[in-house]
């Protein structure tokens, strides 16, 4: 493998690591609907009367 | 009828997770419930016939009337609030059978919804043990459903229970008390308010009507939508009996518990006349005494420490010499490259150091299921609960900041029992300060490099880095304490906790609680580390300085140009750009200080001895006026200031998850840098005044 592909794959792998970071950033602000997945609205937010 | 579906519900303590570990082994799913940070269990196990059933675990509650997230989820449920989880069918509700009379009260409240229900009777060795002779039968045509005496951590009574469970005419409860009858007309007219047309809905509308009577302010506040003209007729009810001086609530209450003490007193007898304090009594005596109580808690804590300190190494130092290997070998099967560098000095590296701090995660793990199902860590929280009313939070708040010494993760995970918001808010903020494992490397790298071997006794490296660990938990405590009487004043707590019989633990269920936490650490740690280390690469690698030596292309990439920028606020510290880096990268997680200053001070890391060569090469630092950079007043400076900087993006991420919004990661992230810098500040002027360069 040259460096020239050894780069594109590295700076491929830091995009998708920038990427992962900004969809679970995006992913906690929405209220999701897997029971199984992590939440953004949750027990210590004070609840709308 | 197609999987039915099964809730399992019953008291704290009642041995409903055993239980529920012993029926479905490893056949569950562990996840949140969305919208409450509350841990949702759900399992399989097969019907006698070969059906699939699926059985919810859900959280234990002592009744409907909901005190803390946990409990709300559990009434929530079996209302079927939730749009997230399914009605359940079915429910298995365990009872104690040492504790028949409490116990049964929740069962009234599940009898009360009318949905079939069977009652597993648990320890009852235990129960025969105490000499109560449970009248099983009698019990069973009181309640108006089958109870199946089992002991859940021998698996005795599993197959009854299984055979119960698969039984397809299973009928629909019944409740086994009566309203007072001054409010049988209100819970008529609330019940037609809320209105259904079929029994079954009907039975469930009576006891929906039931828990507004008796909880309303807590059903309200905890954001279940109500209809206007149901809440109208409750309010009308409400306020002619304030009117009247009728106490409703405590009526209710009064005639669940007379029946029930009625069905205890004609199905439980016992047969052995007071013969003294039981084992359990006897064990107390010592384990909650004044003074022997804190000798043994010292006596357990200090054998857990040592456990996970020395029992935890060898596995460690697998895995450590696992990753080096590892990264070697990348680095010999790919040609020199980006790619290259990227996993041998980014990836590998970065992921290994978090899972190398498993083992220590793994055994601080058994250790805390062990004591839970002991009973010791009631006790423990009862011993604590002093201590920490001094500082306005409750015995509760013990656990979290106790696993908070291994990790903050878990530690700020564990506040979801605490009932009182402000009092986890509290804890949330203070547990990053407890010494967790990620700073071990760090503290015994500079421990290393201030007081080398050859001039100083082992007590001495002993004792700083006790004292490392005192200051945090102190400044853990006097955080607490400022917090409550500042930001989150309110009163102090009163904490009310059964302490449970002492009985034999199931390694089973040990073994399960182990293996979740070990997957929700690696699931939630290492994925965002993982991105994280990839990141922190690239911040290294670019741009890059061609002909450049390592160190003066870290000087100038872009982490080097973040040191530098921030240089200026850490030289009052006695700390240089190359330091500045190490704390900017080990923002990621502590122990990647260690790495960077591996990376700038150009370590060999396939050396052995990585960590001797590596505290020569810092003692050999030089400012550019030539005085060394290293000194041990600047490695103490450094060691305060890992007590107190919340150096851990993953800990942010989890307290912005726990806490539903970047506010509070952010006071934390003020408060705690603000104290770390002021308190280094604070102990350089006081090394300088007394002579230390």
């Amino acid at each position: 493998m040259n460096e020239t592909l050894q780069t594109i794959l590295a700076l491929g792998l830091v995009a998708a690591a920038l990427g992962f970071l900004f969809w679970g950033w995006l992913r906690r602000r929405n209220v999701c609907d897997d029971a199984g997945c992590d939440c953004s609205r949750n027990a210590l937010r004070k609840r709308r009367k | 009828m197609s999987e039915p579906v099964y809730a399992f519900v019953g008291n704290p303590n009642c041995g409903k997770s055993t239980l529920f570990n012993a029926l479905t082994g490893l056949r569950q799913k562990v996840g949140n419930y969305p919208g409450v940070t509350v841990e949702k269990k759900v399992g399989e196990c097969f019907s006698q016939h070969g059906h699939r059933m699926k059985i919810i675990d859900l959280p234990g509650a002592y009744s409907l009337a909901a005190r803390s997230p946990d409990e709300a989820v559990m009434r929530d449920v079996l209302f079927g609030r939730r749009t997230d989880t399914p009605r359940p069918d079915r429910v298995v509700c365990i009872a104690d059978a040492t504790n028949l009379e409490r116990n049964l009260y929740l069962v009234s409240q599940i009898l009360d919804l009318g949905l079939p229900t069977i009652v597993a009777l648990n320890m009852m060795d235990l129960a025969e043990a105490q000499g109560l002779r449970i009248d099983v039968a009698a019990l069973s045509t009181r309640l108006g459903v089958p109870v199946v005496p089992c002991q859940a951590n021998s698996g005795q009574g599993l197959t009854e229970l299984r055979l119960a469970m698969s039984r397809a005419d299973l009928v629909a409860a019944r409740p086994v008390w009566s309203v007072p009858a001054e409010m049988s007309q209100a819970l008529e007219e609330i019940v037609a308010a809320i209105c259904c047309a079929d029994r079954h809905e009907s039975v469930a509308a009576q006891a929906e009507a039931l828990t507004l009577l008796a909880d309303r302010e807590t059903l309200v506040a905890s954001g279940v939508s109500l209809r206007a003209e149901v809440l109208t007729v409750v309010d009308r009810w409400e306020r002619q009996w304030r009117a009247e001086g009728y106490d409703w609530r405590g009526a209710l209450v009064a005639a669940r518990y007379d029946a029930v003490g009625e069905i205890v007193r004609n199905t439980v007898e016992s047969t052995q006349a007071d013969s003294g304090p039981s084992v359990t009594d006897r064990i107390d005596a010592v384990v909650v005494h004044p003074v022997w109580g804190w000798v043994t808690l010292v006596a357990v804590m200090a054998a857990m420490f040592v456990s996970i300190f020395t029992l935890a190494e060898y596995p460690m130092g697998w895995i450590d010499s696992g990753v080096t290997w590892l990264a070697n070998a990348v680095r010999g099967a790919l040609s020199p490259g980006d790619l290259r560098d990227l996993f041998a000095d980014g990836v590998i590296p970065g992921v290994g150091g978090i899972l190398v701090f498993l083992p220590q995660i793994l055994i601080l793990f058994f250790f805390i299921g062990l004591l839970e199902q002991t009973g010791y860590m009631a006790r423990a929280a009862f011993l604590m609960d002093r201590p920490m009313s001094r500082v306005g939070l409750d015995g509760k708040s013990f656990i979290p900041l106790l696993s908070s010494y291994a990790c903050a993760i878990p530690g700020i995970m564990a506040t979801r029992t605490i009932e009182s918001r402000k009092d986890r808010l509290v804890t949330i903020l203070v547990a990053p300060l407890m010494t967790c494992s990620a700073r071990l490397p760090v503290y015994l790298l500079l421990i290393a490099a201030l007081v080398p071997n050859e001039r100083v006794p082992v007590a001495t490296k002993v004792g700083l880095m006790f004292a490392m660990f005192a200051l945090g938990t102190g400044g853990a405590f006097f955080f607490a304490w400022l917090f409550k009487r500042t930001l989150l004043r309110s009163e102090a707590p009163m904490m009310i906790m059964e302490l449970p019989p002492y009985r034999m633990p199931s390694l089973l269920s040990v073994a399960l609680h182990m293996g979740e936490r070990a997957f929700m650490f690696l699931r939630k740690a290492g994925t965002v580390i993982l991105a994280i280390s990839i990141v922190l690469w690239a911040m290294t690698t670019f741009p890059r300085s061609p002909g450049a030596t390592p160190s003066e292309q870290i000087a100038q990439s872009y982490a080097g140009q973040l040191g530098h920028a921030i240089e200026p606020a850490i030289r009052p510290l006695g700390f240089d750009w190359h330091i500045g880096v190490g704390l900017v990268t080990s923002f990621a997680a502590r122990e990647v200080f260690v790495s960077s200053m591996a990376v700038l001070f150009n370590v060999d890391e396939t050396v052995d001895d990585s960590t001797d060569h590596l505290r020569q090469e810092m003692l050999q630092a030089r400012w550019p006026d030539g005085r060394p950079l290293f000194t041990p007043l600047v490695c103490f400076t450094l060691m305060v200031f890992y007590v107190f900087a919340l150096q851990c993006m993953s800990t942010i991420v989890v307290v912005r998850r726990e806490t539903g919004s970047w506010k509070w990661p952010l006071v934390q992230i003020a408060y705690m840098t603000s104290t770390a810098w002021l308190m280094c500040y604070a102990v350089r002027q006081l090394g300088l005044a007394l002579g230390f360069a």
